[in-house]
């Protein structure tokens, strides 16, 4: 891990454990936008980590954005900031210029129809990568004068649809044309793998506290032995999240979606996306009734969690894509798609 | 004290530039190698035992990679070894014979044995030359290791040694046995009286060996009897009392290899070419939630084969990889039925995936017994964890 990564992770820790609580989140869902906590996060230059340092960023790379975006699902941080990172990143790939404050990621975008923009109220602009005929280009829509109607996920985190699309500006890019989408879905696999460790460590704290028939709850060997499951599905969602976030540094796009980092993203949200149920399950059974009470903080978790798995696709789609790129290879040279992965040649199949 | 956030890191393991060539090598290797090996005999992989094989890869540099030059090793690195393991694992090669000897017993030699137990016996294990066993379990401790009852007592001539081992994989075809025995009888607690030695099966009278048929219908596990079994004074391995602690040691190497994942790789295969034919859509799904697992594990793999190269505990992950790598292989011959109308079926004109699968289906059980049950690993998981 390097130094940035290290500093990174500890700084957002102490941030986030201090000022993300249980009253914090209520607090939040009442009245929406948390504008202080945002201003804290652009204080420690959050937002701009993929940034080159010419144009005012840190100049850090995917590894170091992972310890944030993780954060932010660890403590169910209510903030387009892994959105925002990513938008940063994508713009600074072209010569637009990049609007001050928060960003976010279109989804989907069908003519002048956009839906569930996550943050989409909240956020200055969007973006989106798209086919525009002469190759891809980075879609920049500013939000100044659009009407979004609100919707939000479970976690009532906004999700919104822009019936009308506000201004538009393109610029060109270096990128396959569903860039964005794919780095949605990283982003989304990132946050699960920090959510499930929360998850975790909630049920880790409160089997250790709760005692029943004169024990606490982690001195019998089902309780101890579903923590277990819960730990392993919870490591599994941080290893292949991280390797994804990896290759994207080692490898990146390379116009090869059986070689490239769209492999690696794509196994991270199928199996993210997969492990939810497991997770969440294991997560609440522990914690008996009092989980499933709104006073309690397991559900800020495990809400996020039921929404992020289905977000830039859900284990269906993701499945389905990695099936795709199975059968597309086929059993001759599978074995050499997936040995590429962690490799340090960027090139590979056969 | 660590949060449990840390102790369950998985950094990405990044294999070497030169891994590579080595692997393209491994491949032009084995494609000739194993050209005649039908998709049944392939699926056996590290059950199958071939020394004519084993001393081939040696003669390639692939045994012992890892041990020092000086003893015929290629003092490299365990993520160069990797290679080598997950390319024969995944190619359904023949490892058995040396498997053992490559993964741990040259290693643990190498870390704690005598300049002689080096000098004799590692660069026979780079050629491929002998098999090893490992003797744990007996008939009174299987998952209860501490509770184990063979024993050796130091005479003048040498350690004298009664006892049974159970489940002794390759007992009958190793040259040598690393086994833990009692040599404290008072000691308290129970595992603090254990030691390992190196038995050499062949040439020490009082040793019997009689293979125990699984439910497949092969040979490839033993009971090992004791009877006043005398063996050298300098067959001691590493230090008296201190057995416990050395078999902790090898246990990290063991739980987190390639095979905790490819040992099913062959079913997969067949299961793919049988899918190439036809156009179901479901199965797509099925097949890709597979793929994504199989990454998934290879990534926590890679990470703690990057760890332990860098010589860090990862005894956690490692018994991590395991414990999920047992599941995802138990899942596999249920998921192959979900997909396909196919009935298992062993008779030589089968088609090779009703072969893998009928084959698959039995020894699925073993997945979560052999290398620590799956009880265990959740016990020492929770442990670990500090949650217990």
């Amino acid at each position: 891990m390097s130094d940035i990564s290290l500093m990174l992770e500890d700084s957002v820790t102490r941030l986030f454990s201090d000022k993300v609580d249980r009253e914090f989140l209520q607090d939040q869902e009442k009245k929406g936008w948390a504008a202080e906590l945002w201003e804290l996060t652009e204080e420690l230059g959050l937002s701009a980590v993929l940034v080159k340092e010419e144009n005012g960023g840190v100049g850090g790379d995917w590894a170091d954005a992972y310890e944030i975006i993780k954060g932010c699902g660890r403590f169910a941080v209510p903030l387009p900031l892994p959105e925002t990172i990513v938008a940063r990143w994508l713009l600074d790939q072209t010569n637009l210029d990049v609007p001050e404050g928060p960003l976010t990621l279109i989804p989907t975008m069908e003519g002048s129809n956009a839906k569930r923009i996550p943050w989409g109220r909240n956020a200055v602009a969007g973006c989106a990568t798209q086919e525009t005929g002469s190759g891809t280009s980075v879609r920049l829509v500013d939000f100044t004068d659009v009407v979004f109607s609100n919707e939000a996920n479970l976690a009532k985190e906004p999700r919104d649809n822009c019936p009308t699309t506000g201004r538009v500006t393109d610029g060109a890019v270096n990128l396959p044309a569903d860039a964005s989408f794919y780095l949605g879905a990283m982003i989304r696999s990132a946050q699960l793998a920090g959510v499930s460790m929360a998850l975790l460590e909630q049920a880790a704290i409160y089997s250790g506290e709760r005692s029943q028939f004169g024990r606490n709850l982690n001195k019998f060997q089902t309780v101890q032995h579903n923590l277990a499951r819960l730990a392993t599905a919870a490591a599994s969602l941080d290893s292949i999240s991280r390797f994804a976030f990896a290759t994207m540094d080692s490898v990146g796009f390379k116009y090869d979606a059986n070689t490239d980092v769209r492999f690696a993203i794509a196994a991270a949200k199928s199996r993210a996306s997969e492990c939810v149920d497991l997770i969440c399950a294991l997560s609440h059974q522990i914690h008996g009734a009092i989980g499933f009470t709104y006073e309690h903080s397991l559900h800020f978790y495990s809400r996020r969690a039921w929404s992020w798995r289905s977000e830039f696709g859900g284990s269906s789609y993701w499945s389905n894509t990695l099936g795709d790129i199975a059968l597309g290879l086929g059993s001759e040279k599978l074995w050499g798609a997936i040995t590429a992965l962690g490799s340090n040649e960027t090139t590979t199949a056969d | 004290m660590e949060s449990i956030v840390d102790l369950l890191r998985y950094d990405p393991g990044q294999l070497p530039a030169s891994a590579e060539q080595l692997r393209k090598d491994v491949r032009d290797f084995l494609a000739v190698e194993m050209k005649q090996y039908s998709a049944l005999k392939r699926a056996y992989t590290w059950d199958g035992a071939d020394q004519a094989f084993s001393e081939k890869m040696g003669a390639k540099g692939w045994l012992g990679m890892t041990l020092p030059k000086e003893y015929g090793g290629a003092g490299l690195s365990n993520l160069e070894r990797y290679v080598v393991a997950e390319e024969t694992l995944f190619a359904g090669a023949p490892v058995g014979f040396h498997w053992i000897a490559d993964r741990q017993s040259g290693p643990l030699i190498a870390r704690i044995g005598t300049e002689k137990q080096k000098a004799e016996l590692l660069p026979r294990i780079c050629r491929g030359e002998i098999c090893f066993c490992i003797g744990m379990s007996e008939p009174n401790s299987g998952s209860d290791l501490a509770s184990l009852q063979a024993k050796a007592v130091r005479t003048d001539e040498g350690w004298l040694i009664n006892g049974t081992k159970l489940w002794t994989t390759n007992a009958h075809i190793a040259s040598y046995m690393i086994g833990l025995f009692r040599t404290d009888m008072e000691a308290q607690p129970k595992h603090a009286g254990l030691s390992q030695f190196i038995i050499d099966l062949k040439n020490t009278p009082g040793v019997t060996v009689r293979p125990i048929e699984d439910l497949t219908g092969r040979k490839h596990f033993n009971e090992v009897v004791f009877e006043d079994a005398l063996v050298p004074h300098d067959a001691l391995l590493g230090t008296e009392n201190d057995g416990w602690r050395q078999v902790g040691s090898e246990l990290a190497i063991e739980r987190s290899g390639p095979e905790r994942f490819l040992s099913c790789a062959v079913l997969f295969i067949e299961l793919l070419k049988v899918l190439e034919q036809g156009d179901d859509q479901s199965a797509k799904r099925e097949i890709g939630s597979m793929l994504a697992n199989l990454v998934t594990l290879r990534s926590m793999s890679l990470s703690v084969s990057a760890k332990l190269a860098q010589g860090d505990d990862v005894s956690l992950q490692a018994v991590i990889v395991k414990d999920l790598g047992a599941e995802f292989e138990q899942t596999l011959p249920g998921i192959v039925q979900k997909i396909v109308a196919i009935e298992p079926n062993l008779s030589d004109d089968a088609e090779p995936l009703a072969q893998v699968l009928a084959l698959l289906t039995m020894l699925a059980p073993s997945f979560s017994l052999r290398g620590g049950t799956v009880e265990i690993l959740r016990g020492i998981i929770a442990k670990r964890l500090g949650v217990s």
